[in-house]
């Protein structure tokens, strides 16, 4: 259906507005469609409201620095004229308010190759990267454990993965599938696109095609339309395979299958109980029974971040924060961890001043009581969490045991931050129910309010990882 | 409360609301530039006045409402140019927003995906256009296209977007949990 002369005509009139050549007559006219029709009305504000948006989304501009807004006390005339230089004000509102997420332009130094376009009754198990639909994918591992999740590669080579699988993110246009299935549809200028598997690589010649590797490596592909190569790492084997042709991949050689055009056999890959066990394994909060939440202390009145875990320590009561963890252990399969390390991605959470924050001490502590392990990030209070303490950096030390501390040097804020050892390791072997609560509390008690309020990524941050359990495991 | 607490209480507050903020300005100031001074004058108004805003009241629609009086203190200040849009206007504009509130912020929350979905080139115009802030001129040899191109290119990708979040808007995952 084709919209109304009037609505093309305002669409036409916000072009000129916002690119082109805005005249006064285009003035004249715009305020006459805009107060003639409420449906114009909507229209139009929900045009500029987006044009808005997305400018903000980019660069924060128009910010005010808070440091120096707030320089000045409530009802009280500021003593000067406050001039506002344009560019240094970006860059300290930038950091004041630093929270912006940055969709259009992933950070520099960590190139985006994928973005998360849409995920389809999707269950995502221990993932380095985000899972959630829009964000942008760095180099890392995707573990889908059930459902399917689409992906566009940064060279326009389309992915669905079909749980359970895990892949691995290598460059724009390449990627590398540990077990699991995925079809791809490959346009023209993504040629080239690469899958590699434990023993051979796929390269796409321009084409529709599936995928699939058990845990073993064996492996299968089906050309739906156009044409691949199979290169095969041990035998050096190459094959060129067409429309609706097949080849079975096994450790040692390739196998064509001709005329395969019923449901490509995917091998039984789906069987964990059978993979052979790795010796190191990465969990992380977002996976399994695992959850993550944060509590804040009574009479704060203002919920805050829903991708940030927050931790504050003031002397105001009522403001103060604890992080709560809980890791499904059950992966382990009762195996014994010899090392381990938690590693937590902090960013600036837009609360307080960095500038104003000293050096923080943070501890991590295990809950040893494990008849507490069952909390949920909904119902999680200040005071019903486990081993409460009414301290915001302690915890009920009959409850818990400390594990270890690090700390973030003075005015930082962000930044990824672990703590290893064997006391970590131990507390974990000590585990009876496969889940293993860990509280992240803030030491360091800040003398004003307005230090910086830390955050940590939690289970829903668009692109940091999770709170994360690297573990080396020994032999049973 | 001692004053540091309504430092960290305002801090709060402007981060939840300042988004919409700025985009309300946007509504009835178009310039960029003139829209951030705006949006800058109306911040520093709003925290010396924040002692009168009643903690528990609507924030966004207070702040909003200082905000529309720094448009027409910003107006008068400055030279009356045939571009202004007139003072019925501003109301009627502002009014909008204030009844569209809780949708438009829905809508900002839909507008990522959307974005997320556009095709790479799209997304590198949107990037120099808001990321980089460059005029469809600076952008033209950038992108190997012509202005008119990139006019009517960007043209596209708003109306896309647009629909793109007037679709989504609706779906169960993004009501309001």
């Amino acid at each position: 259906m084709n919209p109304p002369d009037s609505q093309l005509e305002l669409r036409e009139l916000c072009d000129r507005l916002l690119d082109g050549d805005f005249s006064p007559e285009d003035r004249a006219r715009l305020e006459a469609l805009v107060l003639g029709d409420p449906t114009l009305r909507r229209l139009y504000v929900e045009i500029m409201h987006q044009h808005a948006a997305l400018r903000q989304n980019a660069s924060r501009l128009g910010d005010v620095p808070l440091s120096e807004v707030l320089q000045m006390s409530p009802d009280e005339p500021p003593k000067k004229v406050i001039r506002f230089p344009r560019w240094p004000l970006q860059l300290a509102a930038a950091v004041a308010l630093g929270f912006a997420i940055w969709w259009l332009a992933p950070h520099p130094a960590e190139k985006s190759l994928a973005t998360l376009v849409e995920t389809n009754g999707a269950r995502w198990d221990n993932s380095s990267l985000p899972t959630v639909p829009g964000s942008p994918l760095r180099a890392g591992r995707l573990r889908l454990e059930s459902g399917v999740a689409r992906l566009v590669f940064q060279s326009g080579a389309e992915v669905s993965l079909e749980g359970p699988a895990e892949l691995e993110l290598q460059g724009p246009n390449t990627c590398f599938l540990h077990s699991g299935a995925l079809t791809a549809h490959v346009p023209l200028q993504a040629h080239g696109f690469t899958v590699g598997t434990a023993h051979a690589q796929l390269i796409d010649h321009g084409t529709d095609f599936g995928i699939s590797a058990d845990p073993g490596g064996r492996g299968q592909v089906q050309v739906l339309k156009g044409e691949v190569e199979l290169r095969h790492d041990q035998s050096g084997e190459t094959r060129l395979l067409q429309t609706h042709e097949s080849a079975a991949i096994t450790p040692d050689r390739l196998t064509q299958v001709r005329g395969a055009d019923g449901e490509p056999d995917r091998y039984a890959f789906v069987r964990p109980n059978s993979a052979p066990h790795p010796s190191t394994l990465t969990l992380t909060t977002a996976g399994g029974a695992g959850d993550a939440a944060y509590v804040v202390s009574p009479n704060s009145p203002i919920h805050l971040s829903d991708t940030l875990l927050l931790v504050k320590n003031a002397p105001t009561k009522g403001y103060r924060r604890k992080a709560y963890l809980r890791f499904d252990l059950t992966p382990l399969r009762d195996r014994p961890v010899a090392e381990a390390s938690l590693t937590l991605n902090f960013e600036a959470t837009g609360f307080g001043y960095a500038s104003l924050t000293g050096e923080c001490t943070f501890a991590v502590y295990g809950l040893v009581d494990d008849t507490q392990d069952d909390w949920s990030a909904e119902t999680l209070t200040w005071e019903n969490a486990p081993a409460f303490s009414p301290d915001a950096g302690k915890v009920d030390a009959s409850r818990a045991v400390k594990l270890g501390t690090f700390t973030t040097p003075r005015g930082v804020v962000s930044g990824t931050f672990a703590i290893e050892g064997q006391t970590l390791a131990d507390f974990l072997n000590a585990d009876t129910n496969r889940r293993a609560t860990l509280i992240v509390v803030r030491e360091t008690s800040e003398p004003g309010n307005n230090a910086a309020v830390h955050g940590f990524a939690g289970n829903h941050h668009p692109t940091l990882a999770p709170p994360t359990l690297k573990l080396t495991l020994a032999d049973r | 409360m001692s004053p540091p607490d309504r430092a960290e209480e305002f801090v709060f507050l402007l981060a939840r609301h300042e988004r919409l903020l700025g985009a309300y300005v946007m509504t009835m100031v178009p310039h960029p530039q003139d829209a951030d001074d705006i949006l800058q004058e109306a911040k520093v108004v709003m925290w010396r006045n924040f002692a009168k805003f009643e903690a528990g009241t609507n924030f966004g629609a207070w702040a909003r409402k200082v905000a529309f009086h720094q448009v027409l203190a910003y107006r008068k200040r400055k030279h009356r140019d045939r571009l202004d849009f007139s003072e019925d206007f501003l109301r009627t504009v502002s009014d909008e927003v204030e009844q569209s509130a809780d949708r438009l912020e829905q809508r900002e929350r839909v507008l990522h995906d959307c974005v997320a979905k556009l095709p790479p080139e799209h997304r590198d115009a949107l990037h120099l256009r808001y990321q980089e802030g460059l005029s469809l001129e600076d952008m033209a040899p950038r992108l190997e296209r012509t202005v008119g191109a990139l006019y009517r290119l960007l043209s596209r990708v708003r109306h896309v977007l647009h629909e793109c979040v007037s679709k989504n808007l609706n779906r169960p995952e993004n009501e309001p949990a």
